[in-house]
């Protein structure tokens, strides 16, 4: 009943205690438990195998945070290339390249590393660059894969040499006045009716043409190829059905007063000045919709616009329907918060509800075959348009509303699906 | 007593496999348990000429460009913790024509995400048999300031599955809250399983 182990049988008293048949036991029993401590080579197989199985599935799992890990380590030196850039453009007149670290440190100031990325500057112009961190190999001497970043903040990997990898999706940035490509770049096709803002309805060229006519016009600077998009996609200003409130008289009156009415009146004046979407402040003059920003009150939780940095007041349609006045009338409101946010911004925001106020003239707001999907979308599209026409007097977005602008404006260049299916998430 | 230590000796391989065994069994476990029941959609259209299974508790809207030509099937689902976002499997198809290559096709959404848009993975797979092109990526949606929004900003993730059907480039994707992106995984991988062209 005792259990026999190796420094037991060593042990004299046991040999001096028991009988002869005892000690064979004994042995027998020894022999039997040294055999049992070992494992063949077959079992030895199995375990390693099992476990290689189990290393092969977390073995990709652990090297992808660490090199995710890696990444954000990059991506913080790069932002700070990127801050200290930037503030260099303002006291010169164009960016700077730099070809180095250590050039990068020489030139701003800065103490970055050459712990796992070599970091560079390039393309630089009076308003663009590139920052290039490239991932060193284990001897120093080679470039494992690269990241990159924008003017804007915008960052994209560039697999080095990997099958299927993703080629380096091109940098977009804003052409002014007259539209075309730069060589080398994207070509975008369908002139005026393609990706390129304003400019009256879609004229101009054909497939493969040169954007043409727009305020805007979308460069690809810097990409290798590029993308072509073989069909026009049209990118403008929806026009608005017929306005209903045909006893509703014209006061012909720019209804803009209180504290901000300042701001508010060279927004409203910006949108007035535009081809396409003078339609919007034309509905506005003509009913003498009341623009101010309104009380602090309304934009908390709870309120009647919480959250928001404008809206657009409807006032039900508890009495008079078209083809009468509506009372009260409908009017929009900004948030007091953003009192001392830039004209060119209010007015960016003053295109989106001034769409919803149009969708109240012609009556699609109530109509019940439209969701709240459709009625937004008109407005975020429209808003999107604008803002391509004046987002680069604004790079490279580093406020709130700016963010904002720029971000529906990339989703609504995906195409009407994706911006559709963005709104479909958010409401 | 001899026959019984015989036995024995085997046990901590086979400990190792049952253990094995066990995790992978409650590996699959834990996805079928996460896909649910599902519905099955087939689309009518010339651009979705597709049939695919979505979980039953999701909501499908189809949608039909009205400005540009594509058509759309959607599932969304359940509203992320924070109330900011609604995840969405969709399946869309465009015109060929409209891009120069599936390549391209990707290559342009990819280069309007917005933003800090990171590729998490880039590579190749196979829908109903056709060669796809394969990306995850993260990026974040800026604080929106907008009625009936809360403005926070809300890290994404986005798996884009792109695949061509004759004349139509399909778009398959799931796009989510970053934090809850790994609850659906299992849902839109049978999904895509279950995809069949007509």
């Amino acid at each position: 009943m005792r259990r026999l182990t190796s420094p037991s049988i060593r042990d004299s008293s046991i040999v001096d205690r028991g009988s002869i048949t005892s000690i064979h036991e004994s042995q027998f029993t020894i022999h039997s438990n040294l055999k049992r401590a070992g494992f063949t080579l077959h079992e030895i197989l199995i375990a390693v195998l099992v476990l290689a199985v189990l290393a092969g599935l977390a073995l990709p799992i652990y090297w992808r945070t660490v090199r995710r890990s890696e990444n954000a380590e990059a991506l913080v030196n790069m932002e700070a290339i990127r801050k200290a850039e930037l503030a260099h453009r303002h006291a010169h007149p164009a960016y700077a390249n730099a070809d180095s670290t250590g050039r990068i440190n020489e030139l701003f100031g800065l103490g970055i590393q050459e712990h796992l990325f070599r970091y560079k500057i390039v393309d630089a112009t009076d308003s663009d660059f590139r920052i290039i961190a490239e991932r060193l190999g284990p001897l120093g001497d080679e470039t494992l894969d690269v990241l990159a970043m924008s003017v804007d903040g915008q960052t994209l990997p560039i697999p080095a040499t990997p099958p299927g990898a993703v080629a380096i999706p091109p940098t977009p940035d804003v052409g002014r006045g007259g539209g075309g490509l730069e060589t080398g770049g994207i070509s975008v096709g369908g002139g005026g009716g393609s990706i390129s803002g304003g400019g009256g309805g879609g004229g101009g060229g054909g497939p493969g043409g040169p954007a043409g006519g727009g305020a805007g016009g979308i460069q690809f600077l810097g990409g290798s190829g590029g993308i072509s998009f073989g069909t026009p996609r049209p990118f403008e200003y929806i026009p608005r059905g017929d306005d209903v409130w045909s006893a509703w008289p014209d006061d012909d009156l720019v209804n803009i007063t209180g504290t901000g009415a300042a701001s508010l009146t060279a927004a409203f004046n910006l949108i007035a000045a535009s081809e396409t979407f003078d339609a919007i402040t034309d509905d506005l003059f003509d009913r003498g919709i009341s623009i101010t920003f309104g009380a602090a009150a309304d934009f908390d939780a709870g309120g009647i616009c919480a959250g928001a940095i404008a809206c657009f007041g409807p006032s039900g349609l508890d009495g008079q329907v078209p083809p009468d006045t509506p009372d009260p009338v409908p009017f929009i409101i900004f948030n007091p918060d953003y009192i001392t946010e830039s004209a060119g911004l209010l007015a960016v925001v003053l295109v989106h509800e001034g769409t919803h106020f149009q969708q109240f003239l012609d009556f699609s707001l109530f109509d019940n075959t439209q969701s709240v999907i459709d009625t937004e979308f008109e407005a975020f599209w429209n808003e999107a348009v604008y803002w391509d026409g004046v987002r680069a007097d604004f790079l490279p977005f580093d406020t709130d509303l700016e963010e904002e602008s720029e971000f529906i404006y990339q989703t609504a260049l995906q195409g009407e699906a994706a911006l559709r299916t963005l709104i479909d998430s958010l409401y | 007593m001899k026959n019984n230590r015989r036995a024995v000796p085997g046990t901590p391989v086979y400990a190792l496999i049952l253990l094995a065994s066990l995790l992978a069994g409650g590996l699959a476990g834990c996805g079928k348990g996460a896909a649910g029941d599902v519905r099955s959609y087939r689309g009518s259209e010339p651009l979705l000429a597709a049939s695919f299974d979505y979980p039953a508790a999701w909501k499908l809207k189809e949608d039909r460009g009205e400005r540009e030509p594509y058509a759309q099937a959607a599932a969304f689902g359940p509203r992320n913790r924070a109330g900011t976002f609604t995840p969405a499997f969709v399946v869309r198809g465009v015109p060929a024509e409209l891009y120069g290559s599936l390549q391209e096709y990707r290559d342009s959404y990819l280069s309007h995400l917005y933003k800090a848009p990171v590729i998490d993975h880039a590579g190749s797979a196979a829908v109903d048999g056709r060669p796809a092109l394969d990306v995850t990526v993260d990026y974040t949606m800026p604080a929106l300031h907008k009625p009936g929004l809360k403005n926070e900003e809300v890290p994404l993730r986005a798996r884009l599955v792109f695949v061509r059907n004759g004349q139509a480039l399909y778009l398959v994707a799931h796009i989510a809250d970053r934090r809850q992106f790994k609850e659906h995984t299992p849902a839109f991988d049978k999904l895509l399983r279950s995809l069949r062209f007509q």
